[in-house]
């Protein structure tokens, strides 16, 4: 699947929905691409327009985060990760102390 | 692959982006160097999704790695690197590429040794065929990787303003094609980073807010030793001679600092929560 995004750097928000293409109408999704960064205002540095090609939204949702989630959720999903670290450390010293 | 523009129609585009040009002219071209470079970007992706396959799972979570392809690069970033690296356009190595986010650095080396041939490999061959008396050749003909025309950018052992991750530059098909092969918390930092840099520009590269860029120092550095560590230290818990006594110091030491890197990460939740 390929995504469409429009990101406004400024106020940190999605400009519009994320538009879905599937892999066949992938020179559409290039197409509009243009068509979005064309119609937008000249503003340098505060615009992007990108297509993401993955399996599901929530690929990129984790990969190219920022485009969707704030600093707050962001330092959020990082101390889950850490959590989950812990976990996995926990599971291998109990691995390990039973064998 | 078709590559319908010039290296020298390439550099003179990225000479007009450089000057500040970036009208629709300049961005039609752009979009017709993405066109140019599609081939390249589908197929060294459809590569890799091969190997991601075929490895599976890498970690003890059971998930796959995510892979998402990036068939273009935004005009500002491109701006900014032509400016920053005094590069030409046509040499810039990332203009089309790919992220992969696996859980840890053990999976980011079993990833990028499945892909290329690293220069630890290298070495390692070369052991290798001199014990079989065979040539190199030989040795990395049997232990073939999809991408024999790749470099490995290793930005753990050298960051960049922070940044870490493996890099690997692919140049089988052509165009060069990036693939970014981070940690979970690597990528977190980083998105992170790119964040921050939305709302003070020139964060990420070290510029702007001093505050900003020492608090992304210090979770970067933190982070880089808590995952050292617990690669360290899980490998540590193989040994023989290792006591109860011994896991449970060492268990007890890496939690303290994964502990310590959460409470960075809440302090910056609590700022910045709406």
């Amino acid at each position: 699947m390929i995504f469409l995004i429009a990101y406004d750097r400024k106020t940190q928000t999605l400009m519009q929905e994320v538009e879905v293409f599937d892999d066949s109408r992938r020179k559409d999704a290039y197409n509009r691409r243009l068509d979005v960064e064309l119609a937008l205002p000249a503003e340098a540095h505060r615009y992007e327009v990108v297509l993401l090609e993955a399996e599901s939204r929530e690929v990129i949702e984790q990969t190219h985060a920022r485009y969707f989630f704030g600093v707050a959720e962001l330092a959020r999903s990082a101390r889950a990760d850490l959590n989950k670290m812990a976990e996995r450390l926990r599971k291998q010293a109990e691995k390990r102390l039973t064998r | 692959m078709t590559i319908v523009m010039t290296k020298s129609q390439i550099d003179r585009l990225g000479e007009r982006i450089r000057s500040g040009i970036v009208d629709s002219s300049t961005r039609r071209a752009l979009d017709e160097l993405y066109a140019a470079y599609a081939e390249v970007s589908e197929d060294t992706f459809k590569q890799l999704c091969q190997v991601l396959d075929s490895l599976g799972p890498l970690g003890e979570s059971g998930l796959e790695p995510s892979a998402a392809r990036r068939p273009t690069k935004t005009l500002d970033s491109i701006a900014a690197k032509l400016a920053r690296e005094h590069a030409r356009l046509s040499q810039m190595q990332d203009i089309i590429g790919c992220r992969v986010v696996v859980e840890n650095r053990r999976e980011q080396g079993i990833l990028s040794g499945s892909l290329m041939i690293t220069p630890q490999a290298r070495e390692a061959h070369a052991a290798l065929s001199r014990d079989l008396g065979v040539s190199e050749k030989i040795v990395a003909a049997i232990l073939k990787r999809p991408f024999a025309d790749a470099s490995l950018d290793d930005r753990n052992a050298r960051p960049s303003n922070g940044y870490r991750a493996v890099h690997i530059i692919v140049k089988d098909f052509g165009a060069p094609y990036e693939i970014q092969i981070r940690t979970e918390l690597q990528n977190r930092w980083a998105q992170l980073s790119e964040r921050l840099n939305d709302i003070y520009p020139g964060a990420k590269y070290g510029k702007g807010a001093a505050g900003v860029q020492s608090v992304l120092y210090d979770l970067s550095d933190r982070t880089d030793a808590t995952e050292r560590d617990y690669e360290a230290t899980v490998a540590s818990f193989e040994g023989d001679d290792v006591d109860y006594r011994f896991i449970v110091r060492h268990r007890a030491r890496l939690d303290d600092a994964i502990e310590a890197l959460e409470r960075r990460y809440e302090e910056i939740e609590e700022r910045y929560r709406l």
